[in-house]
């Protein structure tokens, strides 16, 4: 859990970094999908998917 | 997690697989459901989230359910409310708009070429004044929402309550065309199937890749310690504008194969049917007995008893009569359901996602109590 905790803290600073970045642009995604590395590829796949439908597909 | 979670958990599965059972299990909803008889729980009380678990466990201790299917819903409002929702994002010819997100006619191209880059540009698309920094806030909304999810199933349902789940909320599996009717928009897909259906076909295959993606990954890390009752779930929302011959192209292959792919691992699917569904039995009849638990929302469910008997069915139980018959009615009412129905069948209320604030607490507990206690051999 903690190396989850870890995560969360380097996402955060990830959002203090990027604040600026232009969104939805390729790299911009880029840098989403690498801040989101500190998930195991599989939890990760499931987190993405889980999100796309929630907002971009309606609650499920 | 101690030996009544395992002894509710291993009955309510005999009940989905069809074996004799000497009671029938019940199941309701949470979040929804245990605000009733609460007035402090109002949703906007949903982010308290110790007054939530509170609110579950007396909900629990007053009615005494076998199981409980989650409604996460309410715990995503904070994600939702740092989207902002969306805006309509295509205005035909100001005729308004159905959430169509293809602007124009290569869109369709591109969800089935590259689905991840469409999905990224229609965010843009849904989500124009989103920055940055907001876009991020809403992925760690989301997290949180889904670390609130796990608190609230190990420190409550395995926990204080000790009850299992029905479902696991990441082994869902969304139906491609839920997912496409959603960013395509209701007149689209509707023109779609009569022009272009083996389009339509192409652009749900598409889709369905990445489903199934998630889904043998959420399957192949499942930490089976959990219990749910079900170990795939899924939800059909839209089902009910096709014909039968488009619901055969359309819906059916992937529900088939999330049947078989539940069945070939051992595993039971859970399908929240939100429209009625009898118009499309015959796809059902060969399904594999004690595979698949089915929760006819609008169906009267001894009516899809009678004409889809191989599988196991929950909820049934009309929500109205909880508000307007007598406590008395109400489990005589229950007491018919269970005679009639008894295995394969998990009793509820058909549509436990509904209002329940004019519900009878005299009544759910005259229904709970009946149920807790009534042996059908």
């Amino acid at each position: 859990m903690s190396g989850m905790e870890d995560g969360i803290r380097e996402y955060m600073e990830f959002i203090a970094r990027n604040a600026q970045m232009a969104p939805y642009t390729d790299q911009w995604w880029d840098t989403i999908a690498r801040a989101l590395s500190f998930l195991p590829e599989g939890e990760r796949v499931v987190f993405l998917e889980s999100f796309v439908v929630f907002v971009m597909e309606g609650a499920r | 997690m101690t030996g009544e979670y395992i002894d509710r958990l291993e009955k309510t599965r005999a009940a989905c697989r069809f074996e004799k059972i000497s009671s029938v299990p019940s199941m309701s909803s949470t979040t929804g459901w245990a605000q009733f008889g609460n007035a402090s729980l109002i949703p906007e009380n949903y982010s308290d989230i110790g007054r939530l678990k509170e609110t579950l466990y007396e909900y629990s201790q007053r009615y005494d359910f076998d199981c409980y299917l989650a409604n996460e819903t309410p715990l995503g409002d904070p994600v939702m409310d740092i989207l902002g929702y969306g805006q309509k994002a295509v205005d035909k010819d100001g005729e308004g708009d159905d959430g169509g997100l293809f602007k124009k006619n290569s869109d369709f191209d591109r969800y089935i070429e590259d689905y991840q880059k469409f999905i990224n540009d229609a965010f843009a698309l849904k989500y124009p004044h989103l920055e940055t920094a907001g876009f991020a806030k809403a992925i760690l909304a989301f997290w949180e929402m889904g670390r609130l999810s796990g608190e609230i199933n190990s420190q409550v349902f395995e926990g204080t309550i000790n009850r299992p789940l029905m479902c696991n909320k990441d082994s869902f599996a969304q139906m491609p065309f839920e997912s496409f009717l959603a960013v395509r928009g209701t007149a689209d897909i509707v023109a779609d199937l009569r022009r272009d259906l083996e389009k339509t076909r192409f652009a749900l295959s598409a889709r369905w890749q990445q489903i199934m993606l998630s889904l043998a990954a959420a399957t192949q890390s499942m930490d089976k310690s959990h219990g749910y009752v079900c170990d795939i779930n899924t939800t059909m929302k839209s089902h009910n504008f096709l014909s039968e011959k488009q619901f055969s192209r359309v819906y059916w292959p992937y529900l088939s194969q999330t049947v078989d792919l539940a069945y070939g691992n051992g595993m039971l699917l859970f399908i929240f049917c939100c429209e009625e569904m009898l118009r499309f039995r015959d796809f059902f009849q060969d399904m594999p007995k004690g595979a698949v638990v089915l929760h006819p929302q609008a169906d009267r469910i001894l009516e899809v008893r009678n004409l889809i008997p191989r599988i196991s069915l929950s909820g049934g139980f009309p929500r109205w009569a909880l508000s307007e018959c007598p406590a008395r009615d109400c489990r005589d009412a229950a007491q018919m359901l269970v005679d009639e129905m008894r295995e394969g069948y998990i009793f509820g209320i058909d549509d436990i996602h509904g209002d329940s604030d004019s519900i009878k607490r005299e009544n759910l507990e005259a229904v709970a109590s009946f149920i807790d206690g009534y042996k059908i051999i």
